[in-house]
């Protein structure tokens, strides 16, 4: 069985599930990072299996661009993760409450 | 017709205050301040008295000689649809009349206030508001309609305010000064409510028919005359919401502004303010403002006859309660003040009964021995250090002959001796009273009878107490030093701290009038020049100024004609009685021309007024009146000499030296339940409780609110990312709903 | 058919390592899973005719991306997650939420395989290099600079964010603060 489309559609919303649980229930600010990074990999699947199966070049295009952000969120992401870890000496994002109230 | 010089005549005094406003404040601590503001203050009405003179006999003819009157359009104030109000002057016979006099009256109290107020820290300020009553009055006389002259009412209303309250530390000066404003407030919602009356009967509010602009203006009064009909003389008129209603209610302005039963207690609190405020304000002019207003509106009286039945006898009722009270007060301008409502009650009786030119001739008079008495009684107060009260005064006939020899002449004035001026207009008024029968437009009078003999015994009562007055003040022994029953003995202060004072040393300010305790060796003496030639002059008007107008059973006793001038330059602002004047004798028409043919002609044409006087039954029963009550003023003297000559203080009955207890009557059923309702239910149910409760409430209801959505923020991230997580499930959950129906 | 093997073997080490990566505490572990789903998905790709996407794919997420977070991991010297003492409750929410979300999934494949779908075209393949490049570089010429400069942005902002300021420089910086502070 030639796999249709609405596999990859399947597989990707199954990853995008994990990642989003995945970013609830994580409390190390760094695995909640890499489980973003998860559910943008998904996007990216679905993009792809849509370009594949419309004939469009529009979605490896913009997954393209999705990459490229993806890279300088980490760059950044990182750096505010690492000045945060300077003031606290812990990731734990739930230390991170000063927004409280 | 037309002449601008009209203007001057209100803008002058005008101009006068804002120059010592402004220019005087700063020239204050310079020494030629008070000259300064002097030269202004009576420079300025001195030049509405010589513009007003000028064209009240002279200027096209002269205003009180020609039929119509001049007029001054200033500039066109409110015109809407119907209803058109200028601000324009107009001169007739009868603001001419008021004009002359009040501007010279005027005049004549600022020079005397330049010599009292000598020495007084705000005397720029006190002739700023003086000019500016000056304005009002003016304003409120040569008005040529209802409109400008409630704009001039409500003025002197103000300038009445700023001036009993001058002296503003003195707590009985604040709360008098407060207390005349509201009584005259009062009054004024019944001049607003006639005005919109008058405008809703009649379409008009001018005075005088008039082409502004080319558009005929048409006068109330004339309107009046030719359009509606006598109401009938009922009780029920009143509130008919027709021409009678119109009069009750510009009565009760009147009764607010001159001081008539029920609003009368503001003036005898108002002699808190300086003297010469007293005689200007409260004697010679605003309180005749309601007399105007009467008389001018006579058109609309004379088709009221509950009015004019209601206006008499509350004239009559207030003049006995005032007599009553005078003789027992002692404080020489409190026996002035009660005395000057007790002499408006005259003035309405008056008008109440039908001789509206009576009335005015009496206000005339009244403002000549009135202003004389009260800037005599200034002078004396001067004289004696500013003390009050008579009971320490006593034979100061010694030490201030003018001040003396010109008392007496106003005292003469006001018992009605002939030849002052207060007998003729006082004895008019009580021969017309009694005769009310033949005057009154819807006879007869009911009651004139008993009115008559009221008024006799307010004549009687007011000799008795000036008697008293001129005993306790000028003859007798002196009593400078005697402790008065109740008070401690009072160290003596410094001799020389009032009259030339300025800043005193220990803080008090010298605007107000203290009563120290006069030094051993005090003696009273004469007030300068500029004090004492208002008195001479004004001493002059009283002795001869009733001449103007003696009726004709006084002249014709001495073979003259009928030399009333007074009578004749009024008679056309008296509109046509109706058809129930008697007849005129065939005489009148072969009077003299200098008499105006009245400007409607219903009946054939002549004055009844003047028409009655000449007729042999009726002359004689004037003289016959005229000496009764000759008699009873000289009854009245000799009761007040026996009375007080031998006891000048001798006790009055305490009810009458407590006002009939009528300000606390006021109080206790008037004011205070209106202060409690105010604060306890108003103010602090209504005010504080309800509305600062809504505000305050939903500022509360908000805070709540938005500590409940405040939960939301708990400040994890983890939380805010399973929040958004939501929020995408529910965009979601949108999109599939709709492809679930789609799908099926 | 040997797509679906293909297709069900790289899925099947997606989800295994997806699954993994959130399991484990310790965040190197977390990190080699990390890996692990992309490989896996760069497979996928090459199954799809992408081979641009897939290269740049191991190439970046793999190979720069994951490199940092490994690098960020060793510098911070991280310990495992500790147990979960506060906001228990999100446990639960967070399950609920994903089951909702597993079930919108399934949702969307049925809907998808209900729905009329035209098989891949097999001649025709858009994935190529040369496609790629010859759209980015005429149609989409504005949009890749602009990711040129954000890229800059984000060195930029990276390297300021980290930098760690000497004595001296800190005062200045501090006080360039207030100033902009209390001149506001």
């Amino acid at each position: 069985m030639e796999p249709s489309l609405a596999s990859y559609l399947g597989l990707s919303g199954i990853l995008f599930t994990i990642g989003a649980v995945g970013v609830i229930f994580k409390r190390n600010a760094i695995g909640m990072f890499m489980c973003i990074e998860l559910m943008l990999n998904a996007v990216n699947l679905t993009f792809v299996a849509f370009s594949r199966y419309y004939g469009d070049v529009n979605g490896q295009l913009f997954v393209f661009m999705v990459m490229s952000v993806a890279a300088a969120e980490a760059a950044v992401g990182l750096g505010i993760i690492i000045a945060f870890f300077r003031n606290s000496k812990s990731v734990d994002v739930d230390d991170a409450s000063l927004m409280r109230n | 017709m037309e002449n601008n010089l009209l203007s001057l005549i209100i803008f002058a005094p005008l101009a006068g205050a804002v120059i010592n406003w402004l220019i005087g404040g700063y020239l204050k601590d310079k020494p030629y301040s008070e000259m300064f503001s002097g030269v202004v203050a009576c420079g300025t009405i001195a030049i509405s008295t010589i513009v007003a003179f000028y064209i009240a006999f002279f200027a096209n003819g002269g205003a009180l000689r020609i039929d119509q009157p001049i007029l001054d359009h200033i500039w066109t104030w409110v015109q809407v649809g119907n209803f058109r109000a200028d601000f324009g002057l107009g001169m007739d016979r009868l603001s001419g009349v008021y004009a002359c006099f009040v501007t010279f009256v005027g005049l004549l109290i600022h020079i005397f206030a330049t010599g009292y107020m000598h020495g007084d820290k705000g005397f720029y300020r006190f002739f700023a508001y003086l000019n500016l009553f000056m304005f009002s009055m003016l304003t409120l006389v040569l008005a040529d309609n209802f409109l400008l002259m409630f704009v001039g009412w409500e003025g002197v209303g103000l300038c009445s305010y700023l001036l009993i309250g001058y002296y503003i530390k003195r707590d009985e000066a604040r709360s008098a000064a407060k207390k005349a404003f509201v009584m005259n407030r009062i009054g004024d919602w019944g001049v607003l409510m006639g005005i919109f009356l008058i405008f809703t009967l009649t379409g008009t509010i001018s005075f005088y028919d008039k082409i502004v602009d080319g558009q005929q203006v048409q006068s109330v009064f004339t309107f009046v005359a030719t359009h509606m009909s006598a109401d009938p003389f009922t009780w029920g008129a009143i509130f008919a919401g027709g021409l009678t209603s119109v009069g009750v209610l510009l009565f009760i302005g009147a009764t607010g502004k001159s001081a008539q039963i029920p609003l009368l207690t503001w003036l005898p609190d108002a002699m808190a303010g300086p003297t010469p405020v007293s005689a200007l304000i409260h004697a010679a002019t605003m309180v005749t403002a309601g007399v105007y207003l009467v008389v001018r509106a006579n058109a609309i009286y004379q088709f009221a006859p509950t009015a004019m039945w209601i206006i008499a006898v509350i004239g009559a009722a207030t003049a006995l309660f005032a007599a009553t009270i005078a003789i027992a007060q002692n404080d020489i301008k409190k026996v002035l003040a009660y005395s000057t409502v007790s002499q408006l009650g005259f003035m309405f009786l008056a008008a109440g009964v039908g001789a509206f030119v009576v009335a005015i001739f009496h206000v005339m008079t009244h403002a000549f021995f009135k202003a004389l008495l009260f800037l005599g009684s200034g002078s004396v107060i001067h004289g004696m250090h500013h003390e009050q009260d008579m009971r320490k005064m006593g034979n100061l006939r010694k030490y201030m002959p003018v001040t003396y020899f010109t008392m007496g002449a106003g005292w003469l004035a006001i018992c009605g001796i002939p030849i002052f001026a207060g007998f003729f207009s006082k004895d008019e008024i009580l021969y017309r009273t009694f005769a009310a029968d033949n005057f009154f437009p819807q006879r007869p009078f009911p009651g004139e009878e008993i009115l008559w003999t009221i008024a006799t015994l307010t004549a009687v009562l007011t000799a008795v107490y000036m008697t008293r007055m001129m005993i306790m003040t000028f003859w007798g022994k002196e009593r400078f030093h005697d402790a008065l029953p109740g008070e401690e003995h009072i160290v003596d202060h410094g001799h020389d701290e009032h009259a030339d004072a300025d800043a005193q040393a220990a803080g008090e300010g010298d605007e107000d009038e203290h009563h120290h305790a006069l030094p051993a060796d005090f003696k009273p003496n004469e007030s300068p020049w500029s004090m004492t030639v208002p008195l001479v002059v004004l001493a002059v008007l009283s002795t001869f100024g009733g001449l103007v107008g003696i009726p004709y059973a006084m002249s014709s006793i001495f073979g003259g004609g009928d030399v009333n001038v007074f009578e004749h330059t009024l008679e056309p602002v008296v509109a046509e009685e109706s058809e129930h004047a008697v007849h005129e004798t065939p005489a009148m028409e072969a009077r003299g021309t200098d008499r105006s043919p009245a400007p409607i002609a219903k009946a054939p044409a002549a004055e009844p007024a003047a028409v009655e006087v000449h007729s042999p039954e009726v002359v004689a029963k004037e003289r016959g009146l005229a000496g009764l009550s000759t008699l009873l003023a000289a009854v009245g003297i000799g009761i007040g000499f026996l009375m007080f000559w031998k006891t000048p203080l001798r006790h009055m009955p305490r009810i009458l030296a407590e006002k009939w207890r009528l300000d606390e009557f006021y109080n206790g059923y008037i004011v205070d339940p209106i202060t409690r309702l105010s604060r306890d239910g108003l103010w602090k149910g209504f005010d504080l409780g309800f509305i600062d409760g809504i505000v305050n409430g939903i500022g509360h209801f908000v805070i709540e609110l938005s500590n409940l959505f405040r939960s939301i923020q708990v400040g994890f991230v983890r939380s805010y990312a399973a929040i958004i997580l939501l929020g995408a499930l529910v965009v979601l959950g949108y999109f599939i709903y709709f492809g679930l129906k789609l799908v099926g | 058919m040997a797509s679906t093997v293909f297709f069900f073997l790289f899925a099947g080490l997606a989800i295994a390592s997806a699954i993994s990566m959130v399991y484990h505490r310790n965040p190197l572990y977390g990190a080699i899973s990390l890996v692990g789903v992309f490989i896996s998905l760069s497979c996928i790709y090459i199954t799809l005719a992408a081979p641009f996407i897939a290269a740049v794919q191991v190439l970046i997420y793999a190979g720069a991306i994951m490199v940092l977070v490994v690098f960020v991991i060793m510098l911070l010297n991280l310990d495992d997650d500790k147990p979960l003492d506060r906001l228990r409750y999100l446990y639960a929410v967070g399950g609920g939420l994903g089951v909702i979300l597993l079930a919108q999934t399934f949702f969307i494949f049925y809907a998808v395989m209900k729905a009329p779908n035209h098989a891949a075209d097999q001649s025709e393949t858009v994935g190529n290099t040369l496609n790629l490049g010859s759209a980015m570089y005429t149609r989409y010429l504005l949009p890749v600079e602009i990711v040129g400069v954000m890229l800059l942005m984000a060195i930029i902002g990276a390297v300021i964010l980290v930098r760690r300021l000497n004595q001296p420089q800190l005062e200045l910086v501090v006080e360039q603060e207030h100033e902009r502070r209390h001149e506001a």
